[in-house]
């Protein structure tokens, strides 16, 4: 053991271990955000948005998340680059590699899960 | 062969003679009244988990009160009014006085065991957050003694809570001291992310981390990204009540969804926040019991990461029943689904640990509660993913199947392990483990009674009984279920009761318990002291005592890393987040009386204005910041003392400033926590715009100042960030001096405060009031939370002149400098957004 840093920067280890769930959070925020503002603005008559716009909006969204998190498990050794990940020794990298896949696989479904609903429902509709 | 393996060993035997005795001296517990003085982690948190079991029992008494009055029909043994106060303070009390101290008392008291650290990093915060929580807590608790408790229910939904509909201070006690305690939770929150990521033995990198550490760390940042939002929503419901801010009042163009929306925002993940360290403990206990190492520990890690970011996406499963449209519904529906996977994987690697066990799997006292655990909380599960669907949802909202879902959840996910982590852990705190026999009558009987008092209700609840009813009618049919609940709950409490007994009976604080007695392989049972252990080890897997067999014996004899107190000091050593290399030795304070003395004056000033005795409230504020100020003083003590050796001819510098230091992690922790706050704030201004545009500038309210206003504002934040810029660079070598350096500090904080006076004074003049409408309120609530920035970068401005003048700062010695740079571009970049929010966004959407 010699005393030292880390192989990488610590916050690009983070970033690159979260990917999957950050995508998903931003997924959530750009999807209810926005299509709760909107239905709330046809009850306001601050402006009147067609539904489909925003059904469109959603499933836009979600393939774009889908994609992101999609590329990181398709290429995960050259995110590792672009987030200047590294680590000391091959099992450590190996551990983090696999928890990113992993949280990215349970990303996606969640992401393709909530996204699916814009399929299903009118988008402004009350359910009472 | 032996004598060579210990020559690889970072230090030879023997040691120096007076070295142990040098570290006992050092690391001394003080003794009779001094005793509050103390901050290390082992004393402070016995201490900690000791109030918070005491709050656990003391709601739990208002639970039996609250059973027997529900026992039959038309009961009076309790009124209508302290009944609302009783369940409010039971639910206030369980969730914010013993669940989340409870989890956070036993990192701070385990953590530091299981990573060999000396002591966590912080150990005075530690100790100031514990005071604090101890004096607020009990004063908060006492309330229900003189009707002075709140009545709105745990989560004090407006417009209920509103000044209009509660009168009196009673919601006040629950706004000021609970946010005062959240404000605690935090103080430990940023102790045990630091803890967790830099006080870890060399070789411990991320993949030998204990599950235990992983789910602390994951609890502490949910803490972080939480607490924040309901920190904001009862400031902004304080503010309404007392200066009649309309946030929540419809009327005026405010919200009570707003409400909703943040409290749950942070109530959610709440129940993550308590689940999962208590998950990450029955995975540190299932593996000794099974005595094979844990099944799938990567997809723990993967669990626990992924139940802690999905939890922030289910908060509006709690708002169903509330208008929100139905694809709105559908994402968080679809979103409380899913956090069912990650909670099922680690069901299934206990189940699996369990089933791998390479003899007997051990049915201890521990494993009991492990077992009951799994078969509850499972049960638990089960009934959020029935409730989070919409359409059933709609059906038991607010029904006492929500009550017996939230309680198979949080007593199952919570309670029992924490009851198997008492029989497990003791010897880390007592000389005497406690009785196995009592021990498995004390389990029979919690889980016989909480099941007998807990499932009927899923029942009491689908034939529609609502909860937070006082009594009920006889003719309903819910007499014979609710007397069964109350006699299960009635078993349930002589089950803790009998485990009270045996606690009084054996428990003796102290050393000198047995060592090891599960023949668990973690770090925590090697053989340790006050001082944690005697060396600390370098770390090669996950179980190492189990991989290395002399390991016990080589640490006590202080072969491994700084067995020693090279400083004369407290010391550990600070290792790298992800690799766990050791970067340099930091020196640790020790007691003091300043944390203890800087608590009580917060918690009196927090409940002196309560009870709106202003001055003082006021005059206890400034005491407790003139204590914090005495605690930090010597804290940036320089690189005077030069490096040491640890071993293994490892020389580390007892000094770091930048990036790589403690403090400077610890700051962008809080820097983190600040930005939380202030993101639920733009939600909140979008959200009120969103609902009542017509409230908004210039339509509904005066036309926003002229844009020099706001121009003039942010030149003076920009320059005060030139001038901390500038005074950086003048920063002196050692025993050099510069006139310069304080005169731009003090200029920059002079800029802070005239950029919040420019932009205050040009809303003043344009005739917006805060109480007109939701519009105004919001616009001052920027400002308030400004003034709040300045306030501090006052006092921090003004500390760090202070420490310059004194000599005490220099180019080398400049953490405090540092602290205080990274919080002034942190404000800088908040208000700079903010002026945009404010100023921009009306002209935009106009």
């Amino acid at each position: 053991m010699k005393a030292g840093n880390d192989a990488g920067p610590v916050a690009g280890a983070i970033l690159y271990l979260l990917i999957g769930p950050i995508v998903w959070a931003a997924h959530l925020l750009l999807v209810y955000g926005p299509q709760s503002a909107l239905c709330a603005f046809r009850i306001t008559g601050t402006a009147a948005v067609d539904p489909w716009l925003i059904s469109v909006l959603v499933a836009g969204v979600t393939v774009i998340a889908m994609a992101a998190v999609g590329l990181t498990l398709w290429r995960p050794r050259r995110m590792a680059r672009l987030f200047r990940f590294n680590a000391a020794s091959d099992g450590d990298r190996s551990f983090v590699i696999s928890v990113m896949r992993i949280l990215g696989v349970l990303s996606l479904f969640g992401i393709a899960w909530a996204g699916a609903t814009t399929l299903l429902l009118d988008p402004c509709a009350q359910l009472r | 062969m032996e004598n060579e393996r210990r020559l690889d060993l970072p230090n030879q035997t023997p040691r120096p003679e007076g070295e142990l005795e040098e570290l006992e001296r050092v690391w001394a517990t003080p003794r009779g009244w001094r005793i509050v003085t103390t901050v290390n982690n082992t004393e402070i948190g016995l201490l900690y988990i000791g109030i918070a079991f005491l709050f656990f029992l003391m709601a739990g008494v208002l639970a039996l009160l609250m059973r027997t009055q529900l026992a039959t029909s038309d009961n009076d043994f309790i009124g209508q009014e302290l009944y609302n106060q009783m369940f409010t303070v039971h639910g206030t009390t369980m969730m914010f006085l013993f669940a989340v101290p409870a989890v956070e008392a036993l990192g701070v008291m385990l953590l530091p065991q299981m990573l060999a650290a000396r002591d966590l990093p912080f150990p005075r915060l530690s100790a100031f957050a514990i005071w604090a929580y101890v004096i607020g807590g009990l004063v908060f608790f006492s309330t229900i003694l003189y009707d002075l408790a709140p009545a709105g229910g745990w989560f004090m939904y407006p417009p209920l809570t509103l000044k209009e509909y509660s009168p009196g201070d009673n919601a006040d006690f629950w706004l000021l001291g609970i946010g005062f305690i959240e404000i605690s939770a935090i103080a430990g929150a940023v102790e045990i992310v630091v803890g967790a990521l830099r006080t870890r033995p060399p070789g411990m990198t991320l993949a030998k981390m204990p599950i235990f550490a992983w789910s602390m760390l994951i609890f502490a940042s949910m803490i972080m990204f939480a607490f924040p939002a309901v920190i904001l929503a009862t400031m902004m419901l304080e503010i309404e009540r007392s200066f009649g801010w309309p946030f929540f009042t419809a009327a005026k163009g405010g919200d009570s969804l707003l409400w909703q929306h943040l409290f749950w925002f942070f109530g959610h993940p709440e129940v993550y926040i308590i689940f999962l360290p208590a998950a990450g403990l029955v995975s540190m206990m299932v593996p000794t019991m099974a005595r094979t190492p844990l099944v799938g520990y990567r997809l723990i890690v993967i669990a626990l990461i992924a139940t802690g970011f999905f939890s922030f996406g289910l908060w509006v499963h709690h708002m169903f029943t509330t208008g929100i449209p139905a694809l709105s519904l559908a994402f968080f529906s679809a979103a409380s689904m899913a956090v069912a996977i990650p909670s099922g994987i680690q069901v299934f690697s206990w189940i699996a640990t369990i089933a791998a066990s390479r003899e007997k799997f051990r049915i201890t006292t521990p494993s009991l509660f492990i077992l009951g655990f799994l078969f509850i909380f499972t049960i638990g599960g089960l009934t959020g993913v029935m409730v989070a669907m919409v359409p059933f949802d709609f059906q038991v909202h607010d029904t006492y199947f929500v009550v017996a879902h939230f309680h198979y959840v949080l007593v199952g996910g919570m309670v029992f392990p924490l009851f198997a982590t008492f029989y497990y852990w003791m010897p880390m705190a007592s000389r005497n483990m406690l009785s196995e026999r009592l021990g498995r009558w004390v389990f029979w009987l919690m889980f016989a009674g909480f099941n007998i008092a807990f499932f009927p209700m899923h029942l009491t609840g689908l034939l529609g009984m609502p909860r937070r009813v006082w009594t009920y009618p006889g003719e309903l049919g819910w007499d014979t279920l609710n007397m069964i609940s109350t006699i299960g709950s009635y078993i349930l409490g002589a089950g803790v009761l009998l485990f009270v007994i045996d606690l009084i009976r054996r428990f003796r604080p102290g050393r000198g318990g047995p060592e090891n007695p599960w023949q668990a392989g973690t770090l925590e049972w090697l053989p340790n002291d006050v001082y944690s252990t005697r060396s600390i080890p370098l770390v090669t897997s996950r179980e190492p005592i189990w991989d290395q067999p002399n390991l016990a014996d080589d640490v006590r004899e202080g072969r491994y890393y700084l067995p020693n107190a090279p400083t004369g000091g407290r010391e550990t050593i600070v290792t790298s987040p992800i690799d766990a290399k050791p970067q340099y030795v930091i020196r640790m304070p020790g007691s003091a009386w300043s944390p203890f003395l800087a608590a009580i004056f917060t918690a009196a000033f927090f409940l002196l204005l309560t009870v709106k005795f202003v001055t003082i409230a006021l005059v206890c504020g400034v005491l407790a910041i003139a204590f914090c100020l005495v605690w930090t003083w010597p804290l940036d003590h320089g690189p005077s003392r030069g490096p040491v050796d640890i071993g293994g001819g490892i020389s580390l510098p007892t000094y770091m400033s930048g990036p790589t230091s403690h403090s400077w992690w610890a700051m962008v922790v809080l820097m983190f926590v600040a930005g939380s706050l202030y993101l639920s704030y733009v939600f909140s201004y979008l959200f009120l715009w969103t609902v009542s545009p017509e409230v908004w500038s210039p339509t509904g309210s005066p036309a926003l100042p002229g844009l020099p206003w706001p121009a003039a504002s942010a030149l003076l934040l920009l320059a005060g960030s030139a001038l901390i810029f500038l005074a950086d660079r003048l920063l002196p070598q050692p025993g050099k001096g510069r006139v310069a350096v304080p005169v731009a500090i003090f200029l920059a904080v002079a800029c802070l405060v005239g950029s919040l006076g420019v932009e205050l004074a040009g809303h003043l003049r344009t005739g917006l009031a805060p109480t007109a409408n939701s519009y105004g309120a919001m616009v001052y609530m920027a400002a308030a939370l400004f003034g709040q920035m300045v306030f501090t970068l006052v006092i921090f401005g003004g500390y760090t002149i202070a420490r310059y003048v004194a000599g005490k700062l220099d180019r080398e010695r400049r953490v405090t400098f540092d602290n205080m740079r990274l919080l002034y571009y942190y404000t800088a970049a908040q208000s700079l957004f903010g002026l945009m929010l404010i100023h921009g966004f009306p002209r935009l959407v106009n």
